[in-house]
């Protein structure tokens, strides 16, 4: 287990590294440049040739990155140099919108996927069972703008109930204000991803069902929806996980395109102005913490499965590793 | 998509019934959910309720008042507030005249006034400008502003070439304090628009000795202070009860940054904003249905520019750039942005000096430029128009149809604001570019060989260096007027249309600027009820 661990943290400090040097060149790939940004369009070439002076633009790549680097060893994140604000200020900032509406989707998503999702597999050859099943391929099929337009268009246009842009000024200072500025947001995500979920429950249901520890169960007199919720729906919940894990990027996207839809000062909306501004000292940070959290997040479910699932173990002592 | 979850493990099942904490645990998924359905729909219900509660901000009576904050949605924000280095009209609009003072400033007209000078002088060569101090001006540190604030902030812009305004005050010899409330700044040669430049970016005056930083705080001496800035979301002034002239009447000012004009509409619509700038046209007529907004188009400096790369082949060619200039029906452009926008022949909109009537040079005439285009062996002419990503699309497209009317069929390359930068403005790599000139009287442009129209014609540079020299408004003017109508006639670019941005404003506010709103935004006066 020990090892297992080490293995698993070194991993994960190798897949940041790996992520680091693959963040700082792709960006450097983009045309533009900050100092022409800051600049502007009246500007001298002399004029941008001094500003990019000034901010460093002109030392070599090497130097650039591993200032960086050495930057995050201290935990700095460095400075927005369009801005001139800490970067880690503004993404705990940001956060304050992001992290809400990516809880408040997943939320939203598990309570479709997960009701929906075991009973399109314990009626899987029923009508039914098919309907939420066609239904939710072809809600996951839905492009995330157009499903947000549609719900811009219900509930904001046409009920008039939930505010469609924009979130309150001072921030949570107001709860309910605020949590009703991101209900639609987070509908928009939640119900598409939900619909992925719902699949993914679906065949994890199906084959539990099938499972023969549950077939035993059910051989044992119990009924077969007993016998699912009783012996199946652990080992249901365990792969779901996983996939919860995968899903991380997914809301990434997700943030993203919906916090430029409703107008969210969140951490999606900050990336797209950062990499229009190439403001790419910020943007590598960012996305670098981004990256983070999902590693992470895969790490930890993947220590938690070796925690919770005694099989795993049995496995690997039989293959004679440990 | 669908997976197999069973697990690759020995054929000996290593689970163990645990059913009763199985059970807990389902019944305690179960109650969370339902906890969850019903909250959610109480909590719609209500909202439902809530919709008839009165906005706050609003009063009973409609006449304004002293004090209250005004919510005002601007759609470009400035990346940082540093006036010393960061470009974009973004920030002049919200802190010049607010927030920053400089020795001249702007009226609502847009003519020159002292601000932190009482008075000025002017020597008749043209060389020496005298400005005398007001006395007790302050500084929001709380510090009073001295004479050495003043020629330190003007010497710092001239010494620093990554400060705006530097180029702009570059005829500037010397600025020296000739007593404790006088300047005197002297010029090499005279230049006309030195008061201009100085009501601008080059001539705000700062504190010596602070040390605020400038891109996130602000320490100027105008009637409102910085009070937070939430990037990507909103900057708030309050009133700055210190103030050493007539204090402003507001208690506050929101500046809300709204990109989408959706998004504006709904947040002026639902009572969030009280004015909102730059409205998209297309959404002009949703604003006109209601009684608590008035729409105004407010005059600008802005030029929307179909510029020709006059340094590449075939558009080298005047009659080719002279084509393509009569083959664009520029009243219906402005038709497709709800008039949003006055026809021009010419560079130089009616705001800045040197405004004559050139629309009549290279007007619409498709069948004549057919003919050009043929007589110049062009009449298949395939180019490729660069568009920064951010502008509407309908005007584009638009132009499209028109040029193909005449043979020339247009790709269209959509890049990012940063792409157009590298690509046209500093490489040239472009045939036709479509952008927003939104800076007043930059007529220089086209005074510069370098610039990015690879225009170069020697006689406008002269008569534009006879402008700067001049020494009356008179002279500029003619001398200017002259330029712009050598430049029509050479067909650098085709001025679409000086924009004139819609403005929606509550019939609650009062005394909101209608002229030049996109580049300043003097709101010292404004009031809301």
């Amino acid at each position: 287990m020990t090892r297992f661990l080490v293995v698993r943290l070194l991993n994960l400090l190798l897949g940041l590294v790996v992520a680091s040097a693959v963040i700082f060149v792709t960006l450097r790939i983009l045309p533009g440049d900050v100092a022409a940004v800051i600049a502007g369009s009246q500007a001298s070439p002399a004029r941008v040739e001094a500003i990019r002076e000034s901010l460093g633009l002109n030392r070599p790549l090497l130097v650039q990155y591993w200032d960086w680097v050495a930057g995050l060893f201290r935990l700095d994140l460095g400075n927005s140099v369009v801005t001139g604000t800490p970067v880690a200020a503004e993404i705990t900032q940001k956060m304050q919108v992001t992290l809400p509406l990516a809880g408040l989707s997943l939320l939203i998503g598990g309570l479709i996927a997960f009701p929906l999702g075991i009973l399109a597999a314990i009626w899987n050859r029923r009508v039914l069972g098919r309907l939420i099943t066609v239904v939710s391929i072809t809600a996951a099929a839905v492009p995330v703008v157009w499903g947000g337009l549609m719900l811009i268009a219900i509930f904001s246009g046409w009920l008039g109930v939930l505010p469609s842009q924009g979130f309150p000024i001072d921030g949570w200072s107001d709860p309910a204000r605020a949590f009703r500025s991101l209900l639609l947001p987070a509908l928009t995500i939640g119900l598409i991803e939900g619909a992925v979920l719902l699949r993914f429950v679906r065949s994890a249901t199906l084959s539990a069902l099938g499972a023969d520890h549950v077939r035993t169960a059910a051989a044992r007199g119990l009924t077969k929806t007993k016998a699912l919720i009783t012996h199946g729906l652990p080992v249901v919940g365990l792969s779901l996980v996983s996939i919860l894990g995968l899903q991380v990027a997914a809301l990434v996207v997700g943030a993203v395109v919906v916090e430029q839809l409703f107008n969210l000062p969140g951490i999606g909306r900050m990336l797209v102005v950062d990499v229009g501004n190439r403001d790419l000292s910020k943007v590598q940070s960012e996305i670098l913490v981004i990256t983070a959290i999902i590693l992470v997040v895969g790490t930890l479910i993947d220590i938690a499965h070796r925690i919770i699932d005694p099989r795993q173990l049995q496995a690997e002592a039989e293959a004679g590793r440990s | 998509m669908s997976q197999d979850n069973r697990p690759a493990g020995p054929g000996k099942p290593a689970y163990e019934k645990k059913s009763r904490s199985n059970r807990k645990v389902l019944y305690g998924i179960l109650a969370i959910i339902a906890a969850a359905v019903v909250f959610g729909v109480a909590f719609l219900v209500g909202q439902s309720t809530r919709a008839g509660e009165e906005k706050p901000g609003s009063s009973a009576s409609g006449t304004p008042t002293d004090g209250g904050s005004l919510r005002v949605g601007l759609s470009l924000e400035p990346t940082n507030l540093d006036v010393r280095k960061t470009a974009g009209v973004a920030l002049d609009q919200v802190l010049i005249d607010n927030v920053y003072q400089g020795l001249v400033g702007l009226d609502a007209t847009g003519d020159i006034v002292p601000v932190i000078a009482s008075d000025y002088t002017q020597s008749d060569d043209g060389l020496t400008y005298t400005f005398t101090l007001n006395d007790d001006v302050v500084f929001h540190s709380g510090n009073a502003l001295s004479v050495n604030d003043v020629v330190w902030s003007l010497t710092q812009v001239t010494e620093n070439e990554d400060f705006r305004g530097n180029a702009e005050l570059s005829d500037v010899t010397a600025i020296t304090a000739v007593d404790d409330s006088t300047v005197e700044i002297t010029l090499g040669q005279p230049n006309s628009q030195l008061l201009w430049s100085l009501a601008g970016r080059a001539g705000l005056i700062l504190e010596e000795a602070s040390d605020v930083d400038l891109a996130t705080s602000a320490n100027g001496t105008g009637p409102f202070v910085v009070d937070n800035w939430k990037q990507g979301d909103s900057l708030t002034l309050k009133r700055y009860n210190e103030y050493w002239g007539t204090p402003a009447k507001l208690d506050s000012i929101v500046f809300r940054y709204i990109t989408d004009g959706n998004a504006a509409l709904n947040a002026a619509l639902n009572g969030d904003v009280d004015v909102q700038t730059a409205v998209f046209p297309n959404l002009v007529s949703q604003y006109d249905t209601r009684d608590d907004f008035d729409v105004v188009n407010a005059d600008s400096s802005e030029v929307f520019t179909l510029a020709y790369n006059s340094g590449r082949a075939p558009l080298d060619n005047l009659a080719v750039r002279q084509a393509i200039s009569q083959a664009i029906d520029t009243d219906a452009l402005i038709e497709s942005i709800e008039g949003a926008g006055k026809p021009l022949g010419s560079p130089i909109p009616s705001l800045d000096p040197g405004y004559t009537d050139l629309t009549k040079v290279n007007a619409y005439d498709p069948e004549h430029a057919k003919q050009l285009l043929a007589e110049a062996g062009q009449s298949n002419l395939t180019l490729t128009l660069t568009v920064p990503n951010h502008y509407e699309m309908t005007p584009i497209n638009l132009l499209v149809s028109q040029l193909a009317d005449v043979g020339i069929t247009l790709n269209v390359q959509s890049v990012e604001f940063s792409t157009w930068l590298e690509q046209v403005y500093t490489n040239k790599d472009y045939d036709l570019s479509y952008v927003n000139h939104a800076e007043a009287r930059d007529f220089g442009n086209y005074a510069n060989p370098d610039y990015y129209f690879n225009y170069n014609n020697p006689a406008v540079d002269a008569l534009y260096e006879d402008s700067l020299s001049a020494t009356s408004d008179d002279q500029v003017d003619s001398k200017l007027a002259e330029a712009s109508a050598l430049v029509a006639a050479d067909a650098p670019a085709k001025w679409l249309y000086n924009y004139t941005p819609p403005t929606a404003i509550s019939t609650k506010v009062s005394g909101f600027p209608t002229s030049n709103t996109n580049a300043r935004l003097n709101l010292v006066a404004a009031t809301v009820s």
